[in-house]
């Protein structure tokens, strides 16, 4: 593959990387503005149907005063431009993660191995692969305090978009600037199926950065948080599915993250575990921080997210208001056709 | 095509943007060094539990770290004292062999396990943002501390061979500390280059089925060379080969067999050290943000 075929990509135009960078500002009023705000109401039904237009008349560069996109915003919906909250959130300065025109290519090797024969007639280069482009220009900024759901179908570009954010992969083109390193969440695979729960947790603090005079004290909590009683000292390998994306999560958030990315649905585990990690949701949230969620429960997304970005085959569909944003992923409406 | 694309604006060229900064764990050397210090504790964590690990379902468990040099050597003694009763003029040919093996298996260990530290560490790298030099560093540790019971093992073989303690055997302490840091210098240069073409993993296999031969491991190899007509070129060129070196040196604080050009030696292996430290470092660093678990990054 030539390095020039990026650029042989036509970007339709409703792929435009200005359009649609600046949030819409409507929904900051039901962000919590101070950490005492804690319950993070249902932020999706109030403020949904006026938010339509406003996205759109936002699509102005990021460098206009966020202020003045505010304003525009706002006026159809009737809400006074000053000194509302949003107008102090939504400034340049309170950016937690700031996505620009990402691209993000790859090549995975094919699944059959050449003989001798082909290997030596291919010069000995690496094998030939499949060449996977998994983000196509996405963009987007999440403030102080926002909560963004990732929808779309399996091989969307979740994982991958998740992982550019974290910095683990870098972008083949565009730019992710972050306030705070990301804490990234994946479905509990980083734990080590042949030692213990325990052990687990104690490495997992450990790998964070987390001081060890601190793990001992934290891993209590943690032990608590999971809720797995004895089978604490038992080898992952023994655990269900459930047990061990319950034990993930714990250790990811032991330390409320600034910017929180979590690959996986929450959907597991009982209610009572349900409910204590959205509250460790809404904790990283009215600290201030963001929380990025890929998942294919909708419901999930209505529940804690105040965002919502759509990606269909690597490409951005649509970002904005939660319910706007799913309701058109549900009604499949303006799937793009993918143009190279 | 690494250059980032001028055309593209930068999230830190907007002022108003200033506190955004790339997210991960590539950073200049300084800053880097600083991060992976304060993740030792995580690096000697990870090396024990590693270690506790590789015969949990043993039912000997542990035991087995004692149990495996102890088998080996036992194995030596059947084939070489015994079946083809070989001294090759030495007074203590066992020893020799039980120091050399074990010196050898340390480094062979660290090296190979840290250079597969990231393709198998995948999971780890797709999790947490520690700097990736963090894995080759956990891998060479749990190698010290297979190291560290062994030695044990061989320093009481020894005493049942004849041999009394030594003053010399304190210098088994820096030694073991030079040789650590070699392994790490050379799992960091070879990390790298498995992660690129992973070919270079299966030979090294035998790259070191061929060092244990020009280690002089199992044989004397000064023996050998002595007898050739240009005994002082050989012995000289031998010298360049830092593991040699090491078991040499060893032996040499063990055993007390004062091998011909002991001060080349010494002076070869700190080169080593320095070398491959600063080298493997410097490179490895330069690759940091392609480590990124399974996927191989293509920039258009």
């Amino acid at each position: 593959m030539k390095p020039e075929a990026a650029d042989s990509f036509l970007i339709p135009s409703w792929l435009d990387p200005e359009d649609e960078v600046a949030p819409a500002p409507v929904k900051k009023a039901a962000a919590p503005a101070e950490k005492a705000a804690v319950p993070a109401k249902k932020p999706a039904k109030s403020a949904a149907a006026p938010v339509k237009k406003a996205a759109k008349n936002t699509a102005a560069p990021a460098a206009v005063p966020a202020k003045k996109a505010a304003k525009n915003a706002a006026a159809p919906a009737a809400v006074p431009a000053k000194n509302t909250v949003e107008d102090c959130l939504n400034v340049p300065e309170n950016i937690s993660v700031s996505v620009k025109n990402v691209w993000l290519s790859y090549i995975v090797a094919a699944d059959r191995s050449d003989s001798v024969l082909r290997t030596v007639r291919r010069g000995f280069r690496s094998q030939e692969g499949r060449h996977v482009t998994a983000l196509r220009g996405v963009s987007f900024d999440l403030y102080r305090g926002d909560a963004l759901g990732l929808i779309g179908h399996n091989g969307a570009g979740k994982s991958t978009l998740l992982q550019a954010i974290a910095g683990l992969l870098r972008p083949s083109r565009g730019s992710v600037g972050v306030a705070h390193q990301p804490h990234i969440l994946g479905v509990a695979a980083a734990l080590d199926r042949k030692l213990s729960g325990r052990r687990n947790i104690e490495l997992g603090c450990l790998a964070q950065g987390i001081a060890p005079a601190r793990v001992e004290r934290l891993s209590e909590a943690i032990i608590d948080f999971t809720g797995l009683g004895d089978f604490i000292d038992l080898p992952v390998r023994t655990y269900s599915s459930g047990m061990r994306q319950r034990l993930g999560f714990a250790i990811a958030t032991v330390e409320i993250p600034d910017i929180l990315l979590i690959d996986e649905a929450l959907a597991v585990g009982d209610k009572e575990f349900k409910k204590a990690s959205l509250d460790r949701l809404n904790e990283v949230r009215a600290g201030a921080g963001v929380v990025v969620l890929a998942t294919h429960s909708m419901h999930e997304v209505r529940r804690t997210c105040n965002k919502a970005l759509w990606l269909h085959e690597g490409s951005q569909v649509r970002f904005g208001d939660p319910e706007e944003v799913i309701e058109a992923y549900e009604s499949r409406e303006n799937i793009p056709e993918r143009r190279l | 095509m690494n250059q980032p694309n001028p055309t593209l604006a930068r999230a830190s060229d907007d002022p108003s943007r200033a506190h955004l900064s790339e997210p991960g764990s590539a950073a200049p050397l300084g800053v880097y060094l600083r991060r992976l210090w304060s993740m030792r504790a995580y690096a000697i964590s990870r090396a024990r539990n590693g270690v506790k690990a590789l015969n949990a379902d043993n039912i000997l468990g542990d035991l087995w770290l004692l149990l495996e040099p102890a088998l080996l050597i036992g194995i030596y003694f059947l084939v070489f004292g015994v079946i083809a009763d070989v001294r090759r003029n030495l007074d203590n040919f066992l020893a020799f062999l039980t120091v050399g093996q074990v010196v050898f298996t340390h480094s062979r260990r660290g090296i190979v396990q840290a250079a597969s530290s990231l393709s198998r560490g995948a999971p780890l790298l797709q999790s947490f943002a520690f700097p990736r030099a963090v894995l080759p560093m956990a891998e060479t540790l749990n190698a010290l501390f297979t190291f560290l019971t062994s030695l044990v093992v061989m320093l009481a073989v020894v005493l049942i061979l004849g041999e009394s303690v030594r003053v010399g055997w304190l210098w088994v302490a820096p030694l073991a500390v030079g040789q650590l840091l070699m392994n790490f210098g050379i799992g960091l240069l070879l990390a790298r280059m498995v992660t690129r073409f992973a070919d270079v993993r299966t030979a090294l296999d035998y790259l070191f089925r061929l060092t244990l031969y020009a280690s002089g491991v199992l044989f004397p190899i000064q023996q050998f060379l002595l007898d050739s007509d240009r005994a002082d070129l050989w012995l000289r060129l031998v010298v360049i080969n830092p593991f040699y070196d090491l078991i040499y040196l060893y032996r040499w604080a063990i055993l007390g067999i004062e091998p011909e050009y002991s001060g080349l030696m010494l002076v070869a292996c700190m080169l080593w050290i320095v070398l491959s430290l600063v080298v493997g470092m410097v490179w490895f660093v330069a690759g940091e943000r392609r480590y990124s678990g399974a996927k191989t990054i293509v920039k258009l």
